[in-house]
């Protein structure tokens, strides 16, 4: 029977060529602009590690001396005094302080590489394991390179690809500035969307080119303002790097893993602790007042999906439905001119749910044939998507498996819910009138 | 006029397909009023004057790295160097950029014992950095060579000179922004003293409010990441850009970040901006599209529907121009309808939308605007088929069904 109405519909679509043409059209262009906004949207939005998102807080103190902002939000970024005094805790399953710096890199010898100014990741040892990421070769460094300020890197897989050639390059040796440094790590392609760990701003940019430990950075004074997010409300002593330390600056970002509640309570009360300690030493004036963030949270709070993604959604739905109700009134122009055929097949003892079953099938072949031709044109718009948006990681512009099929099945439930008046329209027919001019 | 109620009665007969082309109308004129509102405003923010010469300035990043020793010295080498090249008209060091996105900006006080009077960027540099950006000194004057001081680090901690935007006297002299001449700013608590007020110079940041309230102190700093403005004469542009590494490159653990023209850091702080418009156009020519489809389907179906009337019509007497009349009012009143669903709509939902979509309320002239450009895009598109409505001949009527 359903094949019968299957041949049926698509004798039909064969019969009006153009009519057919023109609603899987409008249908796959409302679908293409949908998708194609939806995407970067549900990209953007993505829980960047979802087994372990809700274990991951973000540390916040107020250590200043007057109410930040609203009174409710803090600075995303700790002094570095607090980051040393937070490190010696071993509540958190791991832990991570971390900053950036910009450096010229080049090979020892060869010549041929023309040295590059890149971005430098400068982080504490629990970074890898926190963060999960994929290694090519060799490891990040221990504990104990990291507090001795050890002269290692962990380079990207570019960074190898570029230096070395992409070899197994663990062990050998770079310039990095007018030092040198030995890699240590290899990372393999690893791309976390959004990049949740750094400044909000650089969510959708590339990870860092290499690693370093967070003590190298210090021990060697390397500082590149333009890569770190720093509130300073008070004067340091003087212009040296160690009162820089010392002074009340907040530009460490620090995360923590806290695997239950338990843990997460304990280390609540260590941070108030710490603060409590500090006032009686003249710091955090302003009152107790600390926070733990959760790492979705977090991505709400600094608005890292953009408002202007989310607004795109809106009017790219909104364009759908113009395209579905367009679809609408082919439909109800199309069935119209079946008026004679719905009559005739009627008068010959078809029921009324015959006639919507024969027209949902041909209604959805429509809805996914047009889905499918939507998915190409979202492809096309993603394609566009990746132009315009140059300056976003490419990864945003892609459909995982879920979304492909979710731009089918959008296609084939949108146009049958656009489909169900016109169809039920048409099997309210009556035989009589129909057959009366035959 | 004769043919409204006869229009009307057939509306009411048939009410479905007008009816959702009426709908279709209305969501096509809400998402287009809103669309091209944003683009208007998109376009506006970015059309604000940064305050600098956009044509001729040049930004220049380099390091100071500390292996060579005392960096206020490295400092004033790279500024004797840079003037030196051949079509730079000046260079001065400063803190931050324009619309970099990254900078450094405070809350401003008349008494240091009152409340804050204002807030806004920072920029800290010498008695050059007038003529390297190319800006415009309105009133008092610029800074002595004698009022510079040279830091390492945190310059807005240092009690100086300044001197400030137009934009930034006013909203702290509203009535006479002069009065701001000569009397003291402080921030961080140390007084500043105001001796000359610059036209306009944009901060940090474009999205924030107080992007034109600028102060630019006497204090230049000399750190790692060192930044410059040089002002280049009108078409040496490339002969500079490509100068200044063989120049400035003097050393080995010398590097330059990058060197580009201030105009291409302004586009980069608006890419998103940018990029959000060319959507915005590309979503406003497809709806059009669409819906002009839209109403040349219903139209030709209606006629094709009324073939037999339009004859019959024809045959009693009605001129080719009443056939053409009638079609043109009927699609006016549909379009008319659905402008105003999309107007009360706008009312409606205006507070939600405003909030969901963070956009701000569209003015009554768009509406007004947009509400006659729909009908007149309705009018345009239903002009082909009802030109072939009128052909239609009387004798048809005489031919059987």
């Amino acid at each position: 029977m359903y094949s019968y109405y299957f041949k049926l519909a698509l004798l039909s679509l064969r019969k009006t060529p153009l009519l057919s043409l023109l609603m899987v059209t409008m249908i796959a262009i409302g679908i293409g602009a949908t998708m194609t906004t939806y995407t970067v949207s549900y990209m953007m939005s993505k829980d960047p590690i979802p087994n372990k998102s809700a274990q991951l807080f973000q540390v916040q103190l107020d250590s200043m001396d007057e109410i930040y902002g609203d009174g409710k939000d803090l600075p995303y970024t700790i002094t570095y005094q607090d980051t040393q005094a937070l490190l010696e805790s071993d509540i958190p399953k791991y832990q991570v302080a971390l900053s950036a710096i910009q450096k010229k890199i080049s090979h020892e010898n060869n010549a041929h590489i023309i040295p590059k100014s890149l971005k430098v990741r400068t982080t504490t040892s629990d970074f890898f394991s926190m963060f999960e990421t994929p290694f090519l070769y060799g490891s990040g460094w221990s504990k104990q390179d990291g507090k001795d300020a050890a002269q290692v890197a962990v380079l990207s897989k570019e960074t190898n690809n570029w230096l070395f050639d992409g070899e197994n390059s663990v062990g050998k040796t770079f310039r990095f500035g007018a030092d040198t440094y030995q890699v240590i790590g290899v990372l393999n392609s690893w791309e976390p969307l959004p990049r949740f760990y750094g400044l909000p701003h650089e969510a959708y940019t590339k990870p860092h080119d290499l690693f370093i430990p967070f003590n190298t950075q210090i021990k060697n004074e390397f500082f590149t303002d333009k890569l770190v997010s720093s509130t300073c409300w008070q004067e340091s002593a003087d212009d040296s790097f160690a009162s820089f330390l010392t002074s009340e600056c907040m530009w460490v970002i620090f995360w923590v893993e806290l695997p239950d509640k338990q843990a997460h309570d304990q280390y609540q009360a260590f941070i108030d602790n710490h603060a409590k300690e500090q006032q009686s030493l003249g710091r955090f004036t302003n009152r107790i007042y600390n926070k733990l963030v959760p790492l979705k949270q977090y991505l709400i709070d600094e608005k890292v999906v953009s408002d202007d993604s989310k607004m795109a959604v809106w009017l790219a739905v909104l364009f759908l439905i113009v395209c579905l109700l367009n679809c609408m009134s082919l439909m109800i122009a199309k069935f119209h001119a079946k008026a004679g055929e719905v009559g005739l097949r009627r008068a010959v003892g078809a029921s009324k749910q015959d006639i919507i079953k024969q027209f949902a099938i041909e209604l959805s072949v429509v809805g996914v044939v047009g889905g499918l031709l939507g998915l190409l044109f979202a492809q096309l718009g993603l394609l566009a998507a990746k132009q315009t948006y140059s300056y976003l990681h490419s990864g945003l512009m892609q459909m995982n498996l879920q979304l492909l099929i979710g731009t089918v099945l959008l296609a084939l439930i949108s146009s049958l819910v656009f489909g169900l008046y016109p169809i039920i329209r048409a099997s309210q027919m009556q035989p009589s009138s129909q057959l009366k001019s035959l | 006029m004769r043919d409204l109620i006869p229009i009307l009665k057939t509306l009411k007969k048939q009410k479905v397909a007008p009816a959702l082309l009426a709908f279709q109308i209305a969501v096509t004129f809400m998402v287009l009023v809103n669309a091209i509102y944003m683009i208007s405003e998109r376009s506006d923010l970015i059309a604000r004057p940064v305050g600098a010469n956009m044509e001729n300035t040049l930004i220049v990043i380099a390091n100071l790295p500390n292996e060579q020793g005392d960096l206020t010295i490295q400092l004033e080498n790279d500024l004797t160097i840079l003037k030196s090249i051949y079509g730079v008209v000046n260079a001065a060091p400063i803190t931050g950029l324009p619309l970099e996105g990254w900078g450094l900006y405070m809350d401003f006080k008349l008494d240091p014992n009152e409340e804050d009077v204002a807030y806004g960027g920072y920029f800290g540099s010498n008695e050059n950095l007038i003529d390297a950006f190319g800006l415009t000194l309105v009133a008092g004057e610029n800074f002595l060579p004698s009022d510079i001081q040279t830091v390492e680090n945190d310059g807005i901690f240092k009690s100086s000179k300044v001197i400030i935007t137009k934009a930034l006297a006013e909203k702290i002299f509203p009535d006479n922004w002069r009065e701001m001449l000569g009397k003291s700013l402080y921030y961080h608590k140390e007084p500043h003293e105001v001796i000359g007020i610059v036209d306009k110079l944009q901060n940090a940041w474009n999205f924030w409010s107080a992007v034109e309230y600028t102060v630019i102190s006497a204090v230049q700093e000399a750190n790692d990441t060192q930044r410059y403005v040089v002002q280049v004469e009108p078409s040496q542009m490339a002969s500079v850009i490509e100068a200044i590494p063989e120049k400035l490159l003097t050393h080995p653990y010398k590097q330059i970040d990058s060197i580009e023209a201030l105009s291409e850091v302004k586009t980069r702080s608006y890419q998103e901006d940018l990029a959000t418009n060319k959507l915005l156009t590309v979503v406003c020519i497809g709806l059009t599209i669409i819906t002009i489809f839209g109403i040349l389907g219903q139209a030709k179906f209606n006629i094709s529907r009324r073939t037999k009337q339009i004859g019959t019509r024809r045959a009693l007497g009605a001129s080719k121009l009443q056939v053409i009349r009638y079609f043109m009012l009927e699609n006016a009143i549909i379009t008319t309808i659905g402008v105003f669903i999309g107007i009360l709509a706008a009312i409606i939902l205006n507070n939600q939308f405003v909030e969901l979509l963070s956009l701000s309320p569209v003015p009554a002239n768009f509406l007004f605007l947009g509400a006659i450009a729909i009908i007149l895009l309705g009018q345009i598109a239903v002009a082909y088929p009802v030109s072939q409505a009128a052909k239609i001949s009387p004798a048809i009527t005489t031919r059987g069904a």
